[in-house]
């Protein structure tokens, strides 16, 4: 106390002074337009600041909540990545057949999810079965090509018979300019080429016609395309030619595929049935 | 002359506010340099009176003049800094020391300074905080020395007028 009346007795005249002083200064920024607005921005500046350190500094004490979040939602995508067993669902191609022809054959999309290429007989499977009326003797073709044929299927997969089979794989092919048939197998040799017997050898050849598969099966539509020949020789056996047919279809590299049904299967088979009956019969 | 007392210097800041709100204030120069004559109530004001009456009596100036143009507080401060500073100014105007703070003791020139330094002073500080950018510092700066000129003249005739140098 006794500090403040000693200085307000030897400084008074100065205290005074800064005192006038100070209410003219806040007249000015109380009632000028640009002083008031040059304070209210310097004020708005320090309040943002002073705001800004408190954000930083509560968002440090919400990280352990932030990465709890992190954790929950990693884990909910990995199970939608990992743990699901088909990545989209099987559609069936239906056709309008109101209007002009009658619909032969359905289709099934599927995926190839493991596949062989190296053995004698090779298979691959494919991720739809029973569930998706898929059904053994059915035809698998891919966007490019001819696959295989299914010969067994679980509820939810299939087992396809790779035309790359040495064994079990006869295939009507033709030629897709003249329409010659013969009987496309494969030798075992390259997993790209594949070998059509039964032409006849005066049909004319050119390296890269085009093979397709025949109407003389009931497994494959007409029309899909195999491959181009690649070269052709006759085969001194039979006097037919042996043509060596590259095949359109990488199958060491197989991933989207469709199954083909042919729907009037059960028909053909009985009326090739009553042939048997007749051969038996005699 | 009436001998001057407290009534006396309210009277005479009020003729002082008339005079620069009504009169030199439409007297622009150019259409901006205004003369500015009301700090000569500060700056001739006698040195042997009662210097709170004195620093008070001169921020009601400055805030008269605030009240009739609107700049609130700006002429109080800068009134009431060069009230404060007189003495210093005052001393710093003269080139060897003084007896007395008297008007009669000093030149001529020594008291044109004095009068230059306080009405420049004083402009400097009205204008910057009233323009207040930083923007315009030169351009705000013309304008002053300009100003300070034109008040000198009109400050120099009211000096000449009432025989400052002579009574004060």
């Amino acid at each position: 106390m006794g500090f403040l009346i000693r200085l307000f007795s030897r400084r008074g005249f100065f205290l005074f002074f800064i005192f006038l002083e100070v209410v003219a200064i806040v007249l000015i920024f109380r009632k000028n337009a640009i002083q008031q607005s040059f304070i209210a921005a310097k004020t708005s500046a320090i309040n943002s600041a002073v705001s800004g350190y408190i954000d930083e500094g509560t968002s440090y004490l919400k990280l352990r909540q932030i990465n709890q979040d992190l954790v929950a939602q990693n884990k909910a995508l990995m199970l939608q990545l990992y743990g699901r067993d088909t990545l989209s669902s099987p559609t069936e191609l239906e056709i309008d057949d109101t209007q002009k022809g009658q619909q032969i054959y359905s289709v099934v999309d599927a995926e190839v999810i493991s596949n062989s290429i190296n053995r004698a007989d090779n298979y691959f499977t494919i991720n739809r079965g029973k569930n998706q009326n898929v059904a053994p003797e059915m035809g698998v073709i891919t966007p490019r090509g001819i696959a295989g044929i299914v010969i067994n299927t679980t509820d939810n997969y299939a087992l396809v018979q790779s035309v790359l089979s040495i064994h079990n794989i006869r295939i009507n092919a033709s030629l897709k300019k003249n329409g010659y048939f013969g009987t496309l197998t494969w030798k075992g040799d390259s997993p790209r080429v594949m070998h059509l017997a039964d032409i006849p050898k005066y049909v004319s050849l050119n390296i890269g016609d085009t093979i397709i598969t025949d109407n003389k099966s009931t497994i494959f539509p007409k029309g899909i395309m195999i491959g181009r020949i690649a070269g052709y020789e006759i085969d001194p056996r039979t006097s037919f030619w042996d043509i060596s047919v590259e095949l359109s279809e990488d199958m060491g590299n197989l991933h989207k595929a469709y199954v083909v049904n042919n729907l009037r299967k059960v028909e053909i088979k009985q009326i090739q049935d009553t042939l048997k009956k007749v051969e038996n019969g005699k | 002359m009436v001998s001057r007392n407290v009534f006396t210097d309210i009277i005479m800041v009020a003729f002082l506010i008339v005079l620069q709100i009504f009169i030199l204030n439409e007297m622009a120069l150019s259409g901006k340099y205004i003369p500015v004559l009301y700090p000569v109530f500060v700056m001739f004001y006698p040195f042997y009176r009662n210097k709170y009456t004195y620093i008070i009596t001169s921020f009601l100036l400055g805030l008269g003049i605030d009240a009739f143009m609107g700049t609130w507080g700006i002429n109080a401060f800068a009134t009431t800094s060069i009230a404060y500073f007189r003495a210093q100014l005052f001393q710093s105007s003269i080139s060897d020391e003084a007896d007395s703070f008297s008007f009669q003791s000093i030149q001529w020139t020594q008291f044109l300074f004095f009068i230059f330094i306080n009405i420049f002073i004083h402009q400097l500080l009205v204008q910057y905080i009233e323009f207040f950018k930083l923007s315009r510092v030169l351009d705000v700066f013309v304008n002053i020395v300009i100003t300070s000129g034109v008040s000198f003249v009109f400050v120099l005739l009211y000096a000449l007028m009432f025989r400052i140098k002579e009574k004060v």
